[in-house]
This record gives structure tokens, C-alpha cells and sequence, in this order.
């Protein structure tokens, strides 16, 4: 009897552990350049495992925002594709809605990201669209909200938050519609320290939920800690793709700032940034 | 912080944030038609009325004064236009060698009551828009065009409710803009033409800018047109609205 329980206990881990080597995103061969400039992403691979943590590092112009447009479908690619759990999600009009359901994305401009006339609305926004009863948009509205510190401003209108406040709702916003993955691009720009220690802390909290966490950002810095991977862009091709640990003393080479503790020569070299 | 509007929605718990948006509808285009045709006294009745309602809603009459400092200058237009064009008993003249002015009596009076008017219909609307969240406004809308072909309602209640939203973010930007210009002596440049270029073009390109990355926000939010359909609140005294509002229009109208 103790025998079968040990080789359940055992089979169920060893399940959660395949469940955590999955690929949520396959990234294959994505090419798209814009005739005008030039610029873009060139021939970019790669693969997204469930529960990851991913820096995509790069300096301005190195195709960061372009690439996480391609993640749930709002750019289609010249050449390649994206797959999520397999499926390309170029594929279909549902595969597309699913992609923009399960990739959450959070852009960099809060304000134009924000739809809603109060902060209520703004978060129920998406749920409304993937068209659930009303007592469950309630209820997933109500969770994230509270979770996100701004249930007591349900009520007031968003042009009248603090950046940090508007980014929390932004957040809030995608989490509502329950995404597996959440992509954020530069989201520390524009915020005071204050907003940025809640920030930091509400990722650091996502990931622990087991979210597959994708950040775009030339200031490594703050979140290097909590990467679990980081790839580096420049002129839109992959240059690295590794451990924040092996890339850290690389990247200046790629116009990104190598973090203090790592550039004094500390041990361990990348620390929290704020302890 | 963008800063909020004079049309911007405020949270508030009197009946006129409670009402059902259909019943406001209904009272604010009765009022706005026998506003448009009320004499002397019946507009006198109006002021009192929306006087009070102000007062109750608690907007401040100060901030509204000075929010509507181009439309003070619309009615300063409307009111010297018709007092210098309509013919009548003159109350001055202003001899220009080969033109002669003359403000008349009749004029002044003219002017001044649809300059009233106007104000009247303003206000009925800064009381509309401030007391009505614009998630209600979108439904309203889609239920006036609802009845009308070839218009799709739920696109248009959308536009409204994104134009609503987003006005006081634009107001936002061109401050920026002007502000910039500011900053770099673009007061100096005595030309209109050429100031209304240089404030336009980049606030234009920001507003554009932002249109698209909202697109975008909502095109990653799965926007659909056919979300999930909110119900209108109805507060219970909406029977009380009406009869009021009829009454008072029918008295506007006898006056």
C-alpha cells in the first residue's frame, strides 16, 4: 500500500516536472522588416517553457517591441511563426483569439493601454470580450483588483491615477482575463521608486503563481534577480540566450547596462535590486 | 495625471447619477426642444431649475464659468452679430465714414435670448455628461441608433464612449505640445496660421499615435463588438424624472 502511494507521489511529480519542461511559445524562424526603415527581426527562434522567467534585453531599436507584437498576434510575420501549445496562431480566427486570451500583453504607455471610463470597467474590459456571464467577470474583476491593491478605487476614473496606479491597472486588466503567459514591455519606464517597488513586487508574486513571465528591457537591472533566463536582441536577431548569471558580464558588448553589484565585482554578482 | 474636463464624468450618489441613462436621455431632449423655443420666463424657470440641480449635484458654478471660456466667447459673437445685423430702434452708432453701425434695441434682445438659450442647453449638457458614467453613455447611444439603418450602434456607442474617455487625455497632450512651444518662445511667432501649424501637426501626430497603440491594447484585450451585454440601472424614480421633466417643458413652452 505505502509502496503504491510512494510511486503515485512520485508519477505526479514527475507529471508536474513534464508539465514545467512544456513549451507554452514556440518561436520559429520569425522574420518581419519594415520596408521604410530597414529594421525589425530577422530569423528569430526560440522556445517559452511554462513558469519561465525571460529578460528579452536589448538597447532601443533592437526589435523588442516588434517581437512581443508578434507573440499574440498583433503583427504578422513576413516569414515564420508562433506556436502556442502547438498550434500557430496565425492559423485561425479562434487559434488568434485564444493567443490574445492566453499571451497577456502589457505595453509600456499605460495610458493609452487604459479603455475603461473607472477602474472597474478598465479590468472587466477584457473579460467582457471573451464574453462570460456577468457574475464571473464580477468576481475575476473583484480578485484581481484586490490582489493589485485597487479595489478601494473601483469607482474612480483612470485619468486620475498615479503612473505607478495606471501601470497596477494595466496589469490588473490582462490578469482578468486569466493569460498563462504575460509579456511587459519596459514596464519600470516613467515610474518613481515607490511605483517601482510595488511593481517589482507584484511581478515577483505573478511569477510565483507559476505564470510564465516574458519582459522586455534595456535596464536589467531591476528584474535580473528574478530572471530565470534572459535573451539578448540587437539589430533584431537573437545574439544570446542563456542564464542572467552566464550573459550578465556579456552585455555590455550590446549596448545594455551591466547591473552595479555585477560590475563592482560583488559575489554573488546579480543581487536583488532592492533588498 | 491628465486633469478632468468640465464634461468628464465625477461619481456622485443623487438621483440624477442613479437615473436610468434612457430617462435622462428622454428629459434632456424635452428640455433642450422647449429650451430652444422658451421665452423670457420660461428661461428664467430653466436657470432656476438647473441652478438647483447643479447645486444638488454639487459642481461647482465657479469651475464651469471659467471651463467655458470659449463658448463665453461663441455667445460674445453671436450677440454682437445679431445686434449690428438685426434692423430696429437703434441704441447707438458708429459712423465709419463709409459704413455706418448702428446696435439695435431689437437685436440686443435677440442676441442676448439666444445667447441664454445656448447656455441653457449647455449646462443641460455638462449636467448630462457629468452624472452619466460613459459605459451608460455607450449604452444610450446604442440604444438611440439601435432603430436607425446602416448605422451600427454598437460601434458608434463604443466611439462615444472612447471620445469620452480619452478627451481629457488629449487635452493632456496638446498642453504638452503648447507647453514645449512654450518653453521655446513659440509665443513670439505673431502669426496665426502659422501657430495653429506648429500646435496642430504634432498634436495631431500624438493623438493619432495614441489611437493606434489603443487599437492595439484593445485588439490584445480580444475587442469584440458582441461582448458581454450590460444591463441598465434603473433607480426607481425614473416615473417622478418624466412627469417633472414634462411638466416643466409644457410650462417653458406656455410661458
Amino acid at each position: 500500500m505505502k509502496l503504491a502511494i510512494n510511486w503515485r507521489h512520485e508519477i505526479e511529480n514527475g507529471m508536474q516536472y513534464l508539465k514545467m519542461l512544456e513549451n507554452i511559445l514556440e518561436i520559429k524562424n520569425l522574420t518581419h522588416i519594415y520596408p521604410d526603415t530597414g529594421r525589425g527581426i530577422k530569423n528569430i527562434s526560440c522556445s517559452l517553457k511554462r513558469g519561465e522567467f525571460v529578460i528579452v534585453a536589448g538597447g532601443n531599436g533592437s526589435g523588442k517591441s516588434t517581437f512581443f507584437r508578434h507573440l499574440n498576434g498583433l503583427m504578422k510575420p513576413i516569414s515564420g511563426q508562433v506556436l502556442l501549445h502547438g498550434e500557430s496562431i496565425n492559423s485561425s480566427a479562434s487559434a488568434l483569439r485564444m493567443a490574445r486570451q492566453r499571451v497577456g500583453m502589457i505595453f509600456q504607455d499605460a495610458d493609452c493601454q487604459i479603455v475603461g471610463s473607472t477602474v472597474y470597467e478598465d479590468a472587466a474590459f477584457g473579460p467582457e470580450n471573451l464574453k462570460l456571464p456577468l457574475r464571473v467577470i464580477h468576481q475575476r474583476v473583484k480578485d484581481v483588483l484586490k490582489r493589485l491593491d485597487l479595489w478601494h478605487l473601483r469607482n474612480q476614473n483612470p485619468a486620475t491615477l498615479s503612473g505607478g496606479e495606471k501601470r497596477s491597472l494595466a496589469i490588473a486588466g490582462v490578469l482578468a482575463m486569466e493569460p498563462e503567459v504575460i509579456v511587459m514591455d519596459e514596464p519600470c519606464s516613467n515610474l518613481d521608486y515607490p511605483a517601482t517597488l510595488n511593481l517589482l513586487s507584484c511581478i515577483k508574486e505573478l511569477h510565483r503563481s507559476g505564470r510564465t513571465l516574458v519582459i522586455a528591457t534595456h535596464d536589467i537591472e531591476k528584474v535580473i534577480s528574478m530572471a530565470t533566463r534572459m535573451i539578448i536582441l540587437e539589430s533584431g536577431e537573437i545574439r544570446a540566450d542563456g542564464s542572467p548569471e552566464h550573459l550578465v558580464k556579456e552585455v555590455e558588448k550590446f549596448g545594455i547596462r551591466e547591473p552595479c553589484t555585477s560590475k563592482l565585482g560583488m559575489v554573488p554578482a546579480i543581487m536583488p535590486w532592492h533588498s | 495625471m491628465a486633469q478632468l474636463t468640465l464634461l468628464t464624468y465625477r461619481r456622485g450618489n443623487t438621483p440624477l447619477f442613479n437615473l436610468d441613462v434612457r430617462c435622462k436621455v428622454i428629459c434632456l431632449g424635452m428640455m433642450t426642444i422647449s429650451g430652444g423655443m422658451a421665452g423670457w420666463h420660461g428661461l428664467a424657470l430653466l436657470t432656476v431649475i438647473l441652478g438647483s440641480l447643479f447645486h444638488i449635484t454639487g459642481l461647482s458654478a465657479g469651475s464651469t464659468v471659467r471651463g467655458m471660456v470659449f463658448f463665453w466667447i461663441l455667445l460674445g459673437i453671436i450677440l454682437l452679430t445679431r445686434s449690428l445685423t438685426t434692423p430696429g430702434e437703434a441704441l447707438g452708432e458708429l459712423d465709419l465714414g463709409m459704413v455706418k453701425i448702428t446696435l439695435s434695441r431689437e437685436g440686443v434682445a435677440q442676441g442676448a435670448m439666444i445667447c441664454w438659450r445656448f447656455i441653457c442647453i449647455m449646462l443641460l449638457g455638462i449636467l448630462f455628461s457629468t452624472t452619466t458614467n460613459p459605459s451608460d453613455l455607450k449604452l444610450a447611444v446604442e440604444w438611440l441608433v439601435k432603430p436607425v439603418p446602416f448605422i451600427p450602434e454598437k460601434r458608434a456607442g463604443m466611439m462615444v464612449a472612447l471620445f469620452v474617455r480619452f478627451l481629457p487625455l488629449i487635452l493632456h497632450r496638446a498642453k504638452e505640445v503648447s507647453d514645449a512651444q512654450g518653453s521655446r518662445c513659440g509665443a513670439l511667432q505673431k502669426n496665426p496660421v502659422k501657430r495653429i501649424v506648429r500646435m496642430g501637426v504634432p498634436l495631431m501626430n500624438k493623438i493619432f499615435l495614441s489611437a493606434d497603440r489603443l487599437a492595439d491594447a484593445m485588439e490584445s484585450r480580444c475587442y469584440t463588438e458582441d461582448s458581454t451585454k450590460r444591463d441598465f440601472k434603473k433607480s426607481g424614480s425614473e416615473i417622478y424624472f418624466y412627469g417633472a421633466s414634462s411638466l416643466l417643458a409644457a410650462m417653458m413652452i406656455l410661458l
